[in-house]
């Protein structure tokens, strides 16, 4: 259902991430080549993972209950998976080997190449997560809809929360866990939260 | 079982090899109780005797060891490293008992860590960790040792010469590749081949990761272009993890009948990777096993390589164009930038000529005066991430050569060895070691040979050292030496002679010259330079060094009667050309000041020549600070306004920030004025307690830095007080706060009360994703930036009314 092991890191996301501004940023062949430089290594260093739960769900006022028993209580995850009948929790990764990189590069005081290669890894991140969510559109059948994401630490749902969600999803299969301030380890790390519904729901 | 027992079982017959390891014991729940799998064979060894008999039962030929990370370097990190030969020992042991005649294939697999420049590990210590493996599984008594499951080929490179060093059995070679046939870090098979066949390898295959039924199809790609014996064991399928299972979704007959196409495609060895199980072997021996392997036509490669490219010699179009100018030789400005460790014209030249044609690239970087061996290490690591193509390792310097090589991630050429005796027994070990294509000057120790003959002679005595020391004769590339056509006119056709002849009688070899050197001294060196590469084409030349920049279509009739020495004294020639004058760019660049020069890399962000720049400006300046501190800050002044402008954006201005710290590091250590330049004053740099983010704030410090600030950064997840404490210490300009998370903002709040109840004077600027302009105020900040820019602004302005 879900493969992201290829994901290619796009230039222009990146150059957009950086703040580049097509009509007005002028960019020279040096600095082209050396961004272009760290793309291509930042590609050589990501090992996209994901892994994936799916339940039915059932909602009670600010509660969403899961079959095996996870709950959630948040009004805006409720809001979010109104009629939906069922949830994917996604969690997905681009490995924990640009991140080693970047610090290294951090410690070697090349805060250029350092800023890329985070740039290049956050980019890659958000295109392993729209892939991962893709395809589980496609896999979907056609009368279902899908809602949009929705992560911890985004309005009434606490960063802490992730704790159990990722627990849920089944996230440490996959490396990815979380330290003592709820940061996903490694950092380039996106889960999420997606509801189902019938169409005409 | 010996080496060459077992290949030549292989060209007999099929082998059926085991299953996945892993997600068996997975599957089973025996690694819930421990730490690492190879830690069953000495806590559970019954556990793993369990997997193994299912794969024997199931009609296994060879069985792989539970030793997949029984590295040195995994092992240490989960405190079982003084348990290796236990792990190993018993690992071996377990099949053994069970089947006596079984093959045992020690398995050996990755570090985990990437090697220098994709990560921090070195060569040395990724090669440390398979040797004690290799000698543990020799000593205990595996009959072969399959390296597998690797992803990055420099560390393959190490696990190779290991195992070589250290294990007598045969060695096969296997990596995982995605659906598109390259691993994920970017190498192809066919540049998989070039290592694994050069360093000597026995067999090479593929395993894990895709379905089988692609991997039988990248199974047909490597027994086209190899003749080495092929192993593959795929995946039931890829991976998928739901609902806290991980699922294999491909079923053994999909994976019967893709094996089975491996097999019509040529493979010789048979087994399954992750999410196979007992049943799948059984499938796959009851079709495959006493089968004799499918016959391949035999190949006829000439692989040269890097990690993402690779060059077949005997398909590409001749001259072989070998890039000459990362060279130093009679370049002083070029020589200057290599004793300061500065890479950046061998960087320009690198994506120049392959951007001009060149096929490979020959760097030498010998000047007198740099420690060549960690020179040529660095600039080749660094070339080989920058330019694909492969490189030609040219050095004088022994123990250079080998360091370059080693670091080489694909199959490069040595440049060169000549007939010496010593050269000989010092490079050939060398060239052999790390499956290099080797250069060879006919020359020896009386000097250049005059007559085509007598290079010839040396020719023969470097293929007798070469069969000595079990160098395969292709390898070598022969250069029959181009002197000057000035000065030796009659020499020309003694090298063209020459190698004519050596095509006759060692085919096998291959040729290569400098073209250049043959019109040293004489107007208009292109057209004799063209000319004579077409004379040298058709003598046979495979190789040509040459600066690709230059036009290599001329092909001159006066040229070639003077190489053909038809024109004695080269007068008709010399009437021609001698008023020839070479071609000037039509607007000729200004000459710069080292202040203009100073402000345009600062301005360009160009870090490379300030070295360079401030030696000049310190050797010339009455006040060299003040040069510096000038121009740097008007240069950074311009930045500032382009950013605004929008016209720079943040690489851009880290790219200034970088050059500028470098001026005044340099600036600062060279004039021992520390204390006065620091005196513009200090600023505390800080990620807040509860964040863990970096870059941010290493972002705002190197463009303070830039200006001349002292920046102490305290680093991440900094407690409150800490940052407090510091401030009473060393009476900050500023505090510069960042946190990315919207719940560690809060820890701002903290460090600014504290330091109103400490009464502490300095500012306090707050920035970073998720923070406003409007909580700043709300938190009662001094300031707040919502860039590295804005901050410097804003500090920049306090430093000033400080001074005043």
């Amino acid at each position: 259902m879900v493969n992201v092991s290829i994901v290619e890191i796009s230039y222009s996301e990146l150059l957009a991430r950086l703040g580049y501004l097509h009509n007005k940023t002028k960019l020279d062949i040096r600095t082209i080549n050396l961004i272009k430089e760290n793309l291509n290594l930042a590609q050589k260093l990501i090992k996209p993972k994901s892994v994936i739960a799916i339940e039915n769900i059932t909602l009670h006022g600010n509660s969403i209950l899961f079959e095996s028993g996870y709950e959630i209580k948040s009004s805006n995850v409720a809001v979010l998976l109104e009629n939906c009948f069922k949830a994917y929790g996604i969690a997905v990764t681009i490995g924990s080997a640009l991140e080693k990189k970047r610090d290294d590069c951090l410690k070697k005081k090349e805060i250029f190449n350092a800023l890329i290669l985070d740039a290049a890894g956050s980019v890659a991140a958000e295109e392993v997560i729209t892939l991962a969510n893709a395809q589980i559109k496609a896999y979907e059948k056609k009368d279902n809809v899908l809602t949009k994401r929705y992560s911890p630490g985004y309005g009434d749902w606490p960063l802490e929360a992730n704790k159990q969600f990722l627990s849920w999803i089944g996230t440490a299969r996959a490396g990815i866990t979380l330290n003592r301030f709820y940061h996903m380890k490694p950092e380039k790390s996106v889960s999420a939260l997606v509801g189902v519904k019938k169409i005409n729901s | 079982m010996n080496k060459s027992n077992f290949l030549d079982m292989l060209k007999h017959r099929v082998l059926i090899m085991s299953g996945a390891m892993g997600t068996e014991l997975q599957k089973k729940k025996y690694l819930d109780d421990v730490t690492i799998p190879e830690e069953l064979n000495i806590k559970f060894p019954e556990r793993v005797s369990e997997i193994y008999s299912s794969y024997i039962d199931a009609g296994a030929d060879v069985v792989l060891t539970n030793t997949f990370g029984a590295n040195s370097i995994i092992l240490q990190q989960h405190n079982f490293l003084d348990k290796a030969e236990d792990i190993i020992k018993s690992g071996i042991d377990l099949i053994r008992k069970i089947s006596p005649d079984i093959i045992v294939a020690g398995d050996v697999s990755s570090t985990g860590n990437y090697i220098e420049p994709l990560g921090t590990l070195s060569f040395d210590d990724a090669y440390k960790a398979f040797a004690l493996q290799s000698a543990l599984l020799q000593k205990h008594g595996a009959d072969v040792i399959i390296i597998e499951t690797m992803t990055e080929i420099k560390e393959t490179k190490a696990a190779i010469l290991a195992a070589k060093d250290n294990f007598e059995g045969a060695i096969i070679v296997t990596m995982t590749f995605s659906a598109d046939g390259t691993t994920v870090t970017g190498t192809d098979l066919k540049s998989f081949i070039s290592v694994v066949e050069s360093l000597g390898a026995d067999a090479i295959g593929l395993n894990c990761c895709i379905g089988s039924i692609e991997l039988a199809e990248l199974s047909q790609v490597l027994c086209k272009n190899t003749n080495l014996p092929v192993s593959f064991k795929p995946n039931a399928g890829i991976p998928e993890l739901i609902n806290h299972e991980t699922k294999f979704l491909e079923t053994k007959e999909e994976f019967l009948e893709a094996s089975l196409k491996a097999y019509f495609y040529g493979v010789n060895m048979l087994g399954g990777c992750c999410g196979t199980t007992p049943e799948f072997i059984k499938l796959l021996s009851n079709e495959l096993k006493y089968k004799a392997p499918k016959i391949r036509d035999k190949k006829d490669k000439y692989f040269l390589s890097t990690r993402t490219k690779v060059v077949d010699i005997n398909e590409i179009k001749k001259p072989v164009f070998i890039g000459e100018r990362i060279n130093p030789t009679n370049r002083k400005k070029f020589q200057e930038e290599l004793v300061k460790n500065d890479l950046s014209t061998i960087k320009d030249e690198a994506r120049s000529q392959v951007r001009f044609g060149a096929n490979l690239l020959d760097v030498n970087v010998g000047v007198p005066g740099v420690d060549e061996v960690k020179l040529l290490a660095n600039a080749v690591n660094q070339l080989q991430e920058i330019v694909s193509v492969p490189l030609c390792i040219d050095s004088s310097n022994i123990k250079a050569l080998e360091q370059g090589v080693k670091n080489c991630t694909g199959r490069p050429i040595i440049n060169s060895v000549n007939g010496e005796r010593a050269k000989l027994s010092a490079i050939l070990p060398i060239a052999k070691r790390y499956g290099t294509a080797l250069i060879a000057l006919t020359t020896d120790d009386s000097g250049i040979p005059k007559t085509a003959q007598e290079r010839l002679n040396v020719a023969k005595k470097i293929l007798n050292f070469a069969d000595h020391y079990n160098f395969e004769r292709k390898n070598i590339i022969f250069d029959y030496l181009v002197l000057s056509v000035s000065s030796s006119p009659e020499q020309i056709q003694e090298t063209l002679k020459a190698m004519k002849k050596s095509k006759k009688i060692y085919p096998e070899c291959r040729l290569v010259l400098g073209i250049s050197n043959v019109s040293f001294g004489l107007p208009s060196r292109q057209t004799i330079n063209s000319t004579f590469l077409k004379m040298a084409v058709n003598a046979g030349l495979d190789f040509a060094i040459v600066n690709p920049y230059a036009k290599w279509d001329i092909d001159n009739l006066l040229a070639k009667n003077l190489l053909e020495n038809k024109d004695k004294g080269a007068i008709k020639y010399m009437e021609s050309f001698t008023s020839f004058t070479k071609q000037t760019p039509t607007t000729e660049t200004k000459k710069l000041s080292s202040c203009e020069n100073l402000y345009l890399s600062i301005l360009n962000g160009n870090k490379e020549p300030i070295a360079g720049i401030l030696d000049k400006i310190i050797e010339s300046y009455e006040d060299p600070f003040k040069t510096v501190n000038d121009n740097v800050l008007k240069a950074l002044n311009i930045v500032g306004k382009k950013f605004t402008a929008k016209e720079y954006f943040l690489p851009q201005i880290i790219m200034s920030a970088q050059a500028a710290q470098e001026a005044f590091s340099i600036i600062k250590t060279t004039l021992k004025r520390e204390e006065e330049i620091s005196s513009i004053g200090k600023i505390i740099m800080a990620t807040v307690k509860g964040d863990m983010h970096d870059i941010g704030k290493n972002i705002v410090g190197a463009v303070l830095e830039s200006y001349g600030f002292d920046v102490i950064d305290m680093g991440i997840n900094v407690d409150s007080q800490a940052i407090i404490d510091k401030a009473n210490e060393v009476n900050p300009i500023a505090i510069g706060l960042s946190a990315l998370m919207t719940t560690t903002m809060p820890e701002m709040r903290k460090v600014i009360k504290l330091k109103n109840m400490n009464c502490i004077p300095t500012k306090i600027i707050i920035g970073g994703a998720a923070v406003t302009e409007k909580f700043a105020k709300e938190i009662n900040a001094d300031a707040y930036a919502k860039d590295a820019m804005e901050a410097a602004s804003y500090i920049r302005t306090l430093q000033k009314t400080r001074k005043r």
